[in-house]
């Protein structure tokens, strides 16, 4: 596993070393430890229940883990031997919007408009003048395809539109690292595509993906690593295209079996 | 009934029912101002992960909600100055009372309205990088406040009837000055029902406008007709 660092090298954008979690009774992560370069694009597979979300909302900062550490650009945001949540959240606002997460179910703010939802965090943690960031947020709005709906409430919006505007805010911020928690799987079917393709391109530059996603077809056109979770635990981290050309585990080859018949 | 109306009298009497009136709107606006402001703030230190602001306002919560108001107000004007030695006049006494009851209340209505607000929208704004204030004064409170608005003018107009409750200290508001009328005059019928009418003429706008509010918290969380 690509672990391990070699001394000088610039620090992995991602790192998570010897992560546990669990719920209760239920272990969600077991001994997760992975690294991720500035300009990966990462797919995280694997059957439902498995626990890829929940090492997303841990790479985020989002639930505070039982054991090993988290860090973002060599900085601890997570350290279980030390406790306390406070601290994890004040490095991540150092992060100063970095590190950005696109959640499957979009979380637009209802009380602003498309625009003022992607000014907002510009204006706020950056300090860019309004009328600049309305400029480069109408661009932006215009390259994920609902420039008219600007002045436009989020519950006005069709599903599709919604999830543009999510990326829209997210992109604003002009991330390092992106994470997508399965930005798909609300959508209806035939909108699937369409924001695949609308990912596709905007993704194609040097900016760090770690996508969690049921879609194959987003895991094969993104990404060029795919890591397959099963049972809290990495069973694999490939190169996405010996991945999909032949997974190595046995349980990612189930899976891929399962999950192929299903399409096909 | 055998009884001659007069309100001739109540007529002369009008600058002091003014003045009264005058009065309980003042008392009822102090008490708005300082218990919402203080309510925000109690919603929040309910909410806190830190015990040490959590339970200090829970206990100030549940103690203002339990104590009747016409309870607080005696015990503040006449017990607190022989406990601490401290006498504060009858106006300001109402005024805190008024705004501590307020503040209780108004707190458990914003509790409501901020974890109202999915989670998820918070999170974002986190990993945006906006900080907890800018979080909660951006995101959390214009989103309480439009959700809770019903509630809260239904909150003051409730402070604007519990003022009369301060005409037990003699803080001369306007069923004070009403009956200091009575002593001079002995027209209680006409009084009290002049008063009463001052009461809904106040009242009536205030609910008016809490209605009009709700219907436009429920326009905002349905989808709107195109």
């Amino acid at each position: 596993m690509s672990t391990d660092l070699v001394e000088g090298e610039c620090p992995p954008a991602v790192r998570a070393v010897a992560v546990t979690k669990s719920y209760g009774e239920n272990l969600a992560l077991k001994d997760v430890s992975l690294a991720i370069r500035q300009g990966e694009k990462v797919a995280i597979i694997g059957p439902s229940g498995c626990g890829k979300t929940t090492l997303l909302r841990c790479l985020a900062g989002f639930e505070p883990i039982d054991a090993g550490t988290v860090s973002l650009f060599g900085r601890t945001v997570q350290d279980a031997s030390r406790s306390g949540d406070s601290t994890v959240y004040s490095e991540l606002e150092r992060l100063g919007g970095r590190v950005t997460m696109v959640f499957q179910h979009l979380f637009l703010w209802p009380h602003m408009t498309v625009l003022e939802n992607v000014i907002e965090a510009p204006i706020r943690v950056r300090g860019v003048p309004r009328r600049h960031a309305a400029s480069a947020a109408q661009a932006l709005l215009k390259r994920v395809g609902i420039a008219s709906s600007e002045g436009e409430y989020p519950h006005r919006l069709s599903g599709g539109q919604q999830q543009r505007a999510a990326i829209a805010r997210a992109l604003a911020m002009e991330p390092e690292v992106l994470l997508l928690d399965e930005i798909t799987s609300a959508l209806d079917p035939e909108l699937v595509s369409e924001i695949l393709e609308l990912l596709e391109e905007l993704f194609s530059d040097g900016r760090t993906i770690v996508a969690v996603t049921h879609e194959m077809r987003f895991a094969r056109a993104v990404a060029n690593r795919v890591l397959f979770l099963d049972g809290g635990r990495i069973e694999e981290d490939t190169p996405s295209r010996q991945f999909f050309a032949q997974p190595c585990s046995d349980r990612a080859r189930n899976f891929m079996g399962r999950v192929l018949r299903i399409r096909g | 009934m055998d009884y001659t109306w007069s309100f001739r009298t109540v007529w002369l009497f009008k600058e002091a029912l003014l003045k009264g009136t005058a009065v309980t709107v003042e008392l009822t606006f102090l008490a708005i101002l300082f218990g919402t402001a203080a309510g925000v703030l109690l919603a929040f230190g309910r909410l806190s992960r830190l015990k040490i602001v959590c339970w200090p306002s829970v206990a100030f919560i549940e103690l203002f909600r339990a104590l009747p108001l016409l309870v607080l107000l005696v015990w503040l004007y006449f017990c607190l100055p022989i406990v601490s030695g401290v006498r504060i006049s009858a106006f300001t006494t109402a005024a805190i009372a008024l705004s501590m009851n307020l503040a209780a209340f108004a707190a458990e209505t914003f509790r409501a309205g901020i974890e109202a607000i999915p989670r998820g929208q918070l999170e974002v704004a986190r990993t945006l990088g906006m900080t907890p204030y800018q979080i909660r004064t951006r995101i959390v409170l214009p989103q309480a406040v439009r959700q809770m608005m019903p509630a809260l003018v239904g909150l003051y107009v409730t402070m604007l009837k519990l003022s009369s409750l301060a005409s037990v200290i003699a803080v001369g508001e306007v069923l004070h000055a009403a009956n200091n009328i009575i002593a001079n005059t002995y027209r209680p019928l006409e009084v009290y029902t002049a008063i009463a009418l001052i009461y809904v003429a106040l009242v009536l706008p205030a609910t008016l406008l809490s209605q009009r509010l709700e219907n436009k918290a429920l326009f905002a969380r349905k989808q709107r007709p195109a």
